[in-house]
């Protein structure tokens, strides 16, 4: 009897709980009237947020195969649905949200929300006056990539790219795992940046995304990179510099390095990279070893060569790999130089100095840039 | 120590008694999940790197009040409340019950209010109505009208709900992890980490749970040697995780709530394959919920003592649809109640969590004894042996 009981207080309670989770849809969103953002370009007007969202439109594909619904205000179409700009202005970045929200009455949903690009304006002052809103929500990915524009943020957003349909797409793949790999772009995600802001260095990167002319054609580049301390933009890196802290930072793969060697252009392709980063403080002194060793073989020459010298990629031309230790030796004290007149930790020697030297943190947390002596060792090694 | 009673009468699991098997397995997997939702970034908010620290000291409070139950039910074959009602009188058996009563409802108050948050952050992109979260009340109500032999159950079913989506989650977050995040070693001073353990008392609740709970439970000879590592095996796997999320999250770990959810997420590959992680996240939710539903399960049963009434059915549904409107109230008021529980009544977790039940022991001395009587402890043993 109380077994049979038992069955049955069972299945009322499955029923209630069904009935109580099919009433609700299963708790999704109707995509009709939600707002998916895979981008946000914010600016600073003043006091004034002023942001531009990139809103994908789902639509249902017809039986031709051809999308039902195309993109709103200057949106792109294409593929299973299009893309939508709309613009929002506040105080904050929550009312510029909910002023696209009001425009639209679209729910923006951040959850997808893949890039943010912050304009120049935002980037002279603290980017964590907008950049806290994200880091609140619950429903926004921590790991969206960020991006420093050059000019506003919404000029780059808006770019028509050849690359891509979606300009959002476009810069995503400038700033994507592969382009950092190869030591083209030093990309950097909300919650990194967010790490390095609220430690002790308070010093963060993240790559400037500006638009450059090709042809008649826009494209958008992804090769310098913004450095910042305590959420202020304090200076830039170019291209080669780049490339040269990608080198410390990141683990590189195919990544291409040209030097100049008897008269000919050689271009390596540096397959893997060790890299050692030694602090410790001798006496009063802060010091920091950096080691690193660039596996690489020779990927063109500028010269014709003989069919033997490039059979195997391994067989270096003579003389190469140490101007090429050279070059990337110097290129790599220039930007220890540029970061130490900036006050810039990159290699989080203040870090380094917190963790392991603790006793010394805080006498030198202030000065450490400034003093540390900083020995490198560059060395280039051929592999096939 | 008492001698040793025969299995087949002691072992038998008749619907009010918990073995020591599942004993071990409650608190190596089954406890632990209740500290790896909110805690972590509680721990991380006051602490920083050092949360290991009031992680620790929270953990060897649970062990000391641990290790005084399980004296107690090895100098006793009644339970604290039986034990009490012949010492004092029955008026103090059910005056504990009734205290135990209240403070278990007041503690599951938390775990439900973080349990509600949790599932609409974690299995919804925007804010879901609160009623999405009425059939955790069902299933509590049911649940509260079950014996302790379900709670043993749960507790045999839990090595394979929570160890394998645990070690899931803690594999896919490895990848992520900067464990130098957790240098340098004791930044903070001693104070800074005791101050953040009084406040994350509530999520130490294994003293106050298992007194109760322990009233269903009878001491072999040898159990201590399985229930006390098997706890050591529970706070190791909450440690290993809180080392983890704090390596994952660094100086960010402090605003990432509903750590469970969100550990696992960074894993290269989900960026293309999707959010499976969330499939592991589900399964140890699954166990979240009973969990929750424990300090009401153990209400129900204190209630019933102190009321002497076989009410189980009438009690559950009463607490819980109280407790269903008493937290879509609260719920408007999260940040007030997570403080006032947390800032203002950390002593009162305290005194029933640590404070009683360390004192239990107590209640085993014998007037002029000490220890139990052997002789008669002999003697009973022999009376149970011959019976058939």
């Amino acid at each position: 009897m109380h077994a049979k009981n038992t069955v049955r207080y069972f299945l009322v309670i499955i029923a209630v709980i069904l009935f109580s989770f099919f009433s609700n849809d299963f708790n999704l969103i109707n995509v009709q009237s939600t707002a998916i953002v895979t981008a946000i370009a914010i600016d600073r007007e003043n006091e004034e947020f002023s942001i531009s969202a990139q809103i994908a439109i789902p639509a249902a594909k017809s039986s031709s195969g051809k999308s039902d619904s195309q993109g709103q205000s200057g949106g792109s179409g294409g593929g299973n649905g299009s893309f939508a700009s709309i613009e929002g202005k506040g105080g904050t970045i929550a009312q510029a949200i909910e002023a696209i929200n009001g425009k639209t009455g679209w729910y923006p949903k951040l959850v997808f929300c893949r890039l943010l690009i912050l304009g120049q304006s935002l980037c002279e002052s603290n980017v964590f006056d907008a950049l806290d809103y994200f880091l609140r929500g619950e429903y926004v990915a921590h790991d969206c990539l960020l991006a420093a524009a050059e000019g506003k943020a919404s000029e780059i957003l808006a770019a028509k790219t050849p690359l891509g349909s979606t300009s959002s797409l476009a810069i995503e793949k400038v700033l994507s795992d592969q382009a950092m790999r190869v030591g083209a772009s030093l990309p950097n995600t909300l919650r990194e940046f967010s790490i390095s802001y609220f430690s002790a260095a308070k010093s963060g990167y993240m790559p400037i995304v500006k638009k450059e002319k090709e042809g008649e054609d826009e494209i958008v580049s992804a090769s310098e990179t913004a450095l910042f301390i305590a959420g202020k933009q304090i200076g830039k890196l170019d291209k080669r510099e780049t490339f040269a802290l990608a080198c410390i930072k990141t683990p590189l793969r195919l990544a291409g390095y040209s030097v100049e060697n008897e008269g000919a252009s050689n271009t390596l392709t540096v397959k893997n990279n060790r890299r050692k980063l030694k602090f410790f403080v001798d006496g009063d002194q802060p010091k920091m070893e950096i080691k690193l060793t660039m596996y690489a073989g020779i990927a063109d020459v500028s010269k014709s060569m003989p069919v033997e010298d490039i059979a195997d990629i391994g067989d270096l031309p003579k003389g190469v790999l140490s101007v090429a230790s050279e070059q990337l030796k110097a290129q790599l004290n220039g930007l220890i130089e540029k970061c130490r007149a900036l006050s810039f930790d990159a290699f989080d020697a203040i870090g380094k100095l917190q963790k392991y030297e603790h006793k010394h943190f805080s006498t030198l947390k202030d000065s450490l840039i400034e003093r540390m002596q900083v020995s490198l060792t560059v060395d280039f090694e051929g592999i096939r | 120590m008492k001698k040793q009673a025969p299995k087949s009468l002691t072992n038998k699991n008749n619907g009010t008694t918990i073995n020591a098997r599942q004993l071990s397995l409650f608190l190596a997997f089954f406890l632990p999940v209740g500290k790896i939702l909110e805690l972590p970034s509680l721990l991380a908010r006051g602490a920083g790197g050092d949360l290991l620290l009031p992680a620790f000291l929270g953990s060897l409070l649970e062990f000391a009040a641990l290790c005084a139950l399980l004296l107690f039910a090895a100098r006793s074959e009644q339970s604290v409340f039986e034990r009490l009602e012949n010492a004092v009188g029955k008026w103090a058996a059910r005056a504990l019950y009734g205290l135990y009563a209240a403070y278990l409802l007041c503690s599951s108050a938390l775990p439900i209010l973080d349990l509600e948050k949790f599932s609409h952050a974690a299995f919804s992109d925007t804010e879901p109505t609160f009623f999405s979260f009425t059939p955790f009340f069902i299933l509590s109500g049911f649940i509260c009208t079950k014996a302790f032999k379900s709670i043993g159950r749960c507790s045999d079913l839990s090595p394979a709900l929570f160890l394998i989506p645990f070690l899931g989650l803690i594999l896919l977050s490895v990848s992520e992890a900067d464990f130098s995040s957790l240098l340098p070693l004791f930044e903070k001073p001693f104070s800074s980490s005791a101050k953040t353990l009084l406040h994350a008392l509530p999520h130490f609740p294994a003293g106050g749970l298992l007194l109760p709970l322990m009233s269903g439970y009878k001491y072999e000879k040898g159990d201590a040697k399985k229930v006390l590592p098997a706890f050591g095996v529970g706070s190791l796997l909450f440690w290993v995780f809180l080392a983890v999320f704090y390596s994952v999250y660094g100086t960010t770990a402090a605003r990432e709530h509903y750590a469970l959810a969100k550990i696992a997420q960074y894993f290269p590959a989900l960026n293309w394959i999707g959010r499976i992680d969330l499939l592991l996240v589900y399964t140890l939710t699954i166990q979240l919920f009973f969990f929750t539903a424990l300090p009401l399960q153990l209400c129900t049963h204190c209630v019933c003592k102190t009321l002497e009434k076989p009410w189980q059915v009438l009690v559950s549904a009463a607490l819980n649809l109280a407790l269903f409107f008493a937290v879509l109230f609260l719920n408007r008021h999260y940040d007030n109640i997570y403080e006032f529980f947390t800032r203002s009544l950390w002593w009162v977790f305290l005194i029933f969590s640590t404070v009683l039940p360390l004192c239990a022991p107590l209640l085993a001395i014998k007037k002029g004894g000490g220890k139990a009587s052997t002789k008669a402890k002999k003697e009973e043993t022999q009376c149970t042996q011959k019976t058939p």
